[in-house]
């Protein structure tokens, strides 16, 4: 079941009055039959083993709590709770890759191993649900938070089902209190929630479907391009994600707000950002965020002999993870080693840059930044895209062959489609610029004329109802 | 909360009529519960522009067949378009479909085959093939949208080109303008001397052959052998100027591919060498599209009596 099935549209709504209708302390109920009737209706195996999930660190946390008077017996359970939890996530999405890698190693010495590919199906959102786990667990060791003794409020914590399948990975210090509340039917609260959900919506099915149609289109035949289309591909590729991906998290945040749960927000304009640094504290904050608090932070203090380079090597490490989170594919490996470098890059010629950038008119320097940081993202989405390495060679070295800007092929896509997106685009682009500028434009359609707000709203309403795209399945519920 | 849903019912009130004006009118009769538009109306009106004509044929006709089946069909592009069913029926003595469409491609024959495979028992298969679409680059699928319809019957009220229908029957019902409804290329008047040469760039230029579609006839030739469906090939005759800009363009060799490939998956008729037909440009509307009051002679090449006992299993 997709946000978009009419299906979820009933199953959303029943849940909701529920939800409302019955008493405070049954509200943790609902949710929890909501989030295993929507993960049921995606697989009944999955529903089961995030049950499991569930059992196994909760049994864990509690067991941290107990031995809180031995630190020894502390660490090894919480160790060994991480360990479950990390060796789970490997042995679901990564076996196959490091089983084929080893065996094409050896292939090099022309020795074959005997070695065949297991056959499992990746339950979906492990990612997400994993690294809350791991949270959670070095929370109630490092003592941030009480381990939680309810077992239907940690359940909510990590099956509530509007981020289940693509995140926001919430911490549990903010997450399980607001689910241990109960809330009252509010209706301004309702509303917010709704427009973002409309918002969300038109996002992912007015822009990031449409774009789709092009960025699959492109690296599904990739050799029959070059040139131009090439280009506008390279362009389109983040703007498509970014579209894609964060019209989920509003959904889901919109989701989350109708029943009184604030869920973290995980993008902040991430296009207007001056260095890749900044880009990565406003995109996918909250899986950057985990990474910073559980990874980086963790292993800049274990190497803090190196003195200088232990940041450097964290960095790195960090990225590389990121990277590798997304999936098993030396492409995605690539992409995050490629963010690290920058992002050391922009820390070792700072202080050059920032003497280079005085000598020119400041919007010069920041338009050029935005431009550059958004350049670099492209060409790394170009290994984020490609399933090979022969792809992205292919795909840089044919956008320089082939020019010409008045006789290309981009039937892909149709000419109306075209020109929806560009306009949906340059909307999407308004409204961010307005709030890059501390103007909150979802506050202020609220003073807007009633007759001029609703033909706002009907249109977002006509285009996501009659314009959507194919309705393709989220790109981040891959991961 | 009840004021709020209350409010969510108003808000969404024009949707909600708009859903049921679909039911109403049902522009291609996909639910066929309401008859209140007559056939012929909305048979001119999905045929009001060149953007409506092809995807409003195509679903049109699929959800005809589907309800119908005929084990005889006819797949191939606008050339053979205008051939009803009835004159179809006539040459193969016995019900027949015309799957053939402006707009339509060999992935679109191709993807059409299956589905029409699929839905019943076929006896007897036309396919007509045509040079000038057989590229690699003419792969838009106007059955994919139609396909989606069909699967999920939600789509129906989800889209803005079936809205645009219902309203286009609502309007020509309530009016009877008949310039709404004769915007589409079949009411345009031939210029073969004229800027249509020019066209003929716009066709062959770019082509790359087409290795992927040659695989799936091949698919289509075997599977048709070994379920004894009749399987013809035919090659309509394209106006003498179009070989003539095939061999001033050194493009000979590409059309004698094409042929081969043609000849190779079957039984082939071919109407393009040099008939009498091809020469005169009364027969033409333009370079590829003979005018629509002649377009059962091209039934007639294919069901001539020589022919007809060799390749065709007649109904009883």
């Amino acid at each position: 079941m997709s946000f978009f099935d009419p299906e979820f549209l009933v199953f959303y709504l029943i849940c909701l009055v529920l939800y409302y209708k019955v008493r405070d302390k049954d509200q943790k109920f609902v949710i929890f039959a909501a989030s295993s009737l929507f993960i049921g209706f995606i697989s009944v195996p999955f529903l089961l083993y995030t049950y499991l999930f569930i059992l196994v660190n909760y049994i864990f946390g509690l067991q941290i709590k107990n031995f809180s008077k031995n630190p020894k017996a502390q660490k090894i359970i919480c160790n060994s709770g991480i360990l479950l939890n990390i060796g789970s996530l490997f042995v679901f999405k990564y076996l196959n890759f490091v089983l084929s890698s080893v065996s094409q190693l050896f292939n090099l010495f022309n020795y074959s191993l005997p070695i065949s590919a297991v056959n499992i199906i990746v339950p979906v959102g492990i990612s997400y649900y994993t690294l809350q786990g791991i949270s959670y667990l070095l929370q109630v060791y490092r003592g941030h938070e009480p381990a939680e003794k309810n077992i239907i409020v940690f359940a909510n914590f990590i099956l509530f089902f509007p981020k289940f399948l693509s995140g926001p990975i919430e911490l549990s210090k903010t997450f399980i209190p607001q689910l241990k509340k109960s809330f009252a039917f509010d209706y301004p609260l309702l509303r917010e929630g709704f427009k973002l959900i409309l918002w969300g919506a038109f996002k992912k099915i007015v822009i990031a479907d449409r774009l789709a149609i092009i960025i699959n289109g492109v690296y599904s035949d990739l050799h029959s391009f070059s040139g131009i289309p090439l280009w506008i591909t390279f362009v389109l590729q983040p703007l498509h994600l970014y579209c894609d991906f964060s019209g989920y998290t509003d959904i889901a945040i919109g989701i989350g707000k109708t029943f009184g749960l604030n869920l973290t927000n995980n993008f902040k304009r991430p296009f207007f950002s001056t260095s890749v640094t900044m880009f990565w504290q406003r995109m996918h904050i909250s899986l950057t965020f985990w990474c910073n608090e559980y990874i980086f932070k963790r292993l800049s203090f274990k190497l803090r002999k190196w003195g200088y380079w232990a940041p450097v090597f964290s960095v790195l490490i960090t990225f590389l993870i990121l990277g590798l989170w997304h999936g098993p594919r030396w492409t995605f490996i690539i992409v995050g080693l490629l963010q690290g470098i920058a992002i050391n890059y922009e820390y070792f010629t700072k202080k050059y840059r920032f003497a280079i950038g005085k000598k020119f008119p400041p919007r010069l320097v920041l338009y050029s930044s935005y431009l550059l940081t958004y350049l670099f993202y492209c060409f790394t989405m170009t290994f984020y895209n490609s399933l090979k390495l022969g792809d992205v060679r292919y795909f840089i070295s044919n956008m320089f062959t082939n020019i010409d800007f008045f006789n290309f092929n981009m039937s892909i896509i149709s000419r109306s489609d075209k020109i929806i997106a560009f306009f949906s685009l340059l909307l999407v682009f308004i409204v961010e610029f307005r709030q890059e500028n501390g103007k909150d434009v979802f506050q202020e359609i609220g003073f807007w004329p009633a007759w001029i707000r609703k033909v706002c709203y009907y249109s977002l309403c006509i285009l996501i109802i009659y314009f959507g795209s194919s309705m393709n399945e989220f790109v981040y519920m891959k991961f | 909360m009840k004021l709020t849903f209350k409010r969510l019912f108003l808000f969404f009130s024009p949707f909600i009529l708009i859903t049921f004006l679909i039911v109403l009118v049902d522009p291609y009769n996909l639910f066929d519960i309401s008859h209140l538009f007559k056939d012929e109306t909305k048979i001119m009106c999905l045929n009001r522009t060149d953007a409506t004509s092809p995807r409003g044929n195509l679903l049109w006709r699929t959800i005809n067949f589907q309800r119908n089946p005929t084990p005889n069909i006819l797949l191939g592009t606008s050339r053979m378009g205008e051939i009803s069913d009835q004159s179809l029926g006539k040459y193969f003595g016995g019900k027949a479909t015309n799957l053939a469409f402006g707009g339509s491609n060999y992935k679109v024959i191709i993807d059409l085959f299956w589905m029409a495979a699929n839905t019943t028992k076929l006896e007897n298969v036309i396919i007509q093939a045509e040079f000038n679409t057989y590229n690699a680059l003419a792969n838009s699928n106007l059955y994919e949208p139609a396909k989606k319809i069909i699967d999920k019957p939600l789509k129906y009220f989800l889209n803005a080109d079936i809205v645009g229908d219902t309203f286009a029957v609502l309007y020509y019902s309530i009016t009877k303008n008949q310039q709404f409804v004769r915007r589409s290329y079949k009411y345009k008047v031939g210029n073969l001397n004229g800027t249509d040469k020019y066209l003929l760039n716009g066709f062959f230029q770019g082509t790359i052959y087409p290795e992927e579609y040659h695989k799936e006839l091949v698919k289509i030739s075997e599977f048709c052998r070994k379920e004894n469906i009749n399987l013809i090939f035919f090659i309509a005759p394209d106006y003498v100027e179009v070989p003539n800009y095939l061999k001033n363009n050194n493009m000979e060799k590409d059309y004698d591919r094409f042929r081969s490939d043609i000849f190779g998956l079957g039984n082939t008729i071919d109407q393009n060498h040099g008939i009498p037909f091809s020469f005169n440009k009364e027969n033409y509307l333009d370079f590829f599209h003979v005018k629509f009051e002649l377009t059962d002679t091209l039934l007639a090449m294919i069901f001539k009596s020589d022919q007809i006992d060799r390749y065709f299993k007649k109904q009883k």
